[in-house]
């Protein structure tokens, strides 16, 4: 157990680190003004209490206080335990539901299609992608996150990359007009 | 056909969570930091926060969206908020007054709030929803509300319509905590849940619930519209929901209901957390 100037002075340039991105963690799952401040605080809390248990290299740390702060966002949304998962939204894309899929640029992927595949994956799917490719996570830092081994993150990637990469080669053409909006289930 | 690091690219430019640095931001931090080295390190995990009751309180009345666009402000905890997939059914059938419940259809919304609130629950609550009864049950329409009861003024609500036909879709939201609140008088009320919700579809609902006092018999809220919504009382228990916004500002400011009395005779007093 290190002396208390020590353990706070760790604490703070752990905090100065990992603040930002937990942050950015939290608000790519809850678009709620504010509550990535309190969530992270809350995590950051409990990282203070529990710092001597904590890894004490940066990536296991970083795992370490993603899964708690996980967790916590998860337990403040009160979740069913199918909704296991976060949803992660995506930023500035609307989808129009008749807009045409291609813009003429061979190659490049259209967000639009993008954000509307993306809405087709299941919560868990996109949190197994946000994770590597928003939160920078690696295949076994991810995997400290949710609690599984790295084996079966792997295999979770591999899937929510097909499944993305599906929904973008099989975009709707024409979508019958829906009254109303659908409240979608997550797994 | 797109490759993944084509797919990968474009989305980091589609991050909702781009790197944040301003002035609040700093000195949100700050602040935070301060309180987290104030607090006792050794004091182990905090199951609830020291962190700024005030902030607490706002998070737990259910400012959060959830994932299927449903919030819940609710007073005894904590929210909730799933749908049942496809399209929530509208509030076109609510009733103004509740009701009848057959004890089968009692047990079974009982047993679903339940297993809905059990989920996510910490161990504190699956015990207490275990030992929970059910003191509400009503139905306004093609909606179902129950309230379970506990020691310790434990309680958890749920509103739940089922899903109808092939594609039709379902809505639940609910909350869960203990209240801080104390008992009210034999002719006094004290609210435990009061404020609005929200579900993608119908819209927003405006939802109170809470704890009577041992003589109070019945309690009706006119609505801005001057619709009376007679609540369901048992068990020392009252509830009633109705659409729209009316309760938006009850959190902070109470709702003004008539309250009657077993003896017949009716006063008029304002619903809030506080007896």
């Amino acid at each position: 157990m290190s002396s208390p100037p020590d353990r706070e002075k760790r604490f703070q340039a752990i905090y100065a680190q990992l603040r930002p991105e937990l942050l950015r963690f939290v608000r790519r799952r809850e678009p709620e003004p504010g509550v990535a401040e309190d969530v992270v605080a809350d995590a950051l809390l409990v990282l203070w209490r529990r710092l001597d248990e904590a890894p004490h290299d940066l990536d296991g740390l970083r795992a370490w206080t993603y899964g708690i702060t996980r967790n916590m966002l998860l337990n403040a949304k009160r979740g069913r335990g199918r909704r296991r998962a976060l949803e992660v939204r995506l930023a500035g894309v609307g989808v129009p539901p008749h807009e045409s899929s291609h813009d003429g640029i061979d190659g490049a992927v259209h967000r639009v299609d993008l954000a509307r595949a993306w809405t087709r994956l299941s919560s868990a799917q996109q949190e197994t992608l946000a994770l590597t490719v928003m939160d920078g996570l690696d295949s076994v830092q991810a995997a400290a996150v949710l609690d599984i081994s790295p084996v079966a993150f792997r295999l979770r990637l591999s899937r929510a990359r097909r499944a993305l990469q599906l929904h973008l080669d099989h975009q709707p053409r024409a979508i019958p007009a829906v009254a109303g909006p659908t409240l979608r289930s997550t797994s | 056909m797109n490759t993944t690091a084509d797919i990968e690219t474009a989305l980091r430019t589609m991050d909702p969570a781009p790197p944040l640095d301003t002035p609040a931001d700093q000195a949100r931090a700050a602040a935070d930091l301060r309180r987290i080295l104030a607090t006792d390190p050794h004091a182990g995990s905090p199951s609830k926060s020291p962190l700024e009751p005030a902030r607490r309180n706002r998070l737990s009345i259910g400012r959060l969206v959830a994932a299927a666009a449903v919030v819940a402000i609710v007073a005894a905890g904590v929210v909730i908020a799933p749908s049942l997939g496809g399209s929530a059914p509208a509030f076109a059938s609510w009733t103004a007054s509740p009701g009848a419940v057959t004890s089968a259809q009692a047990g079974e919304a009982a047993e679903n709030c339940r297993d809905e609130m059990a989920d996510g629950a910490n161990d504190d609550q699956r015990a207490r929803l275990n030992a929970a009864s059910t003191v509400v049950s009503e139905q306004r329409g093609v909606w179902t509300m129950v309230v379970l009861g506990g020691e310790g003024g434990f309680s958890a609500l749920c509103v739940t319509a089922k899903p109808t036909g092939f594609f039709g879709g379902g809505a639940m939201i609910g909350s869960i905590g203990v209240s801080g609140v104390a008992p009210p008088g034999p002719k006094d009320l004290v609210a435990t849940d009061l404020g609005t919700a929200f579900i993608s579809g119908p819209g927003q609902l405006s939802l109170a619930a809470g704890l009577a006092g041992s003589d109070v018999s019945a309690v009706t809220y006119r609505s801005p519209s001057g619709k009376d919504v007679a609540a369901t009382v048992n068990q020392g228990r009252f509830a009633f929901w109705l659409p729209g916004d009316a309760l938006k500002d009850a959190s902070s400011q109470g709702a003004e209901v008539t309250v009657t009395h077993r003896d017949g005779t009716t006063t008029t007093t304002t619903l809030s957390f506080a007896p």
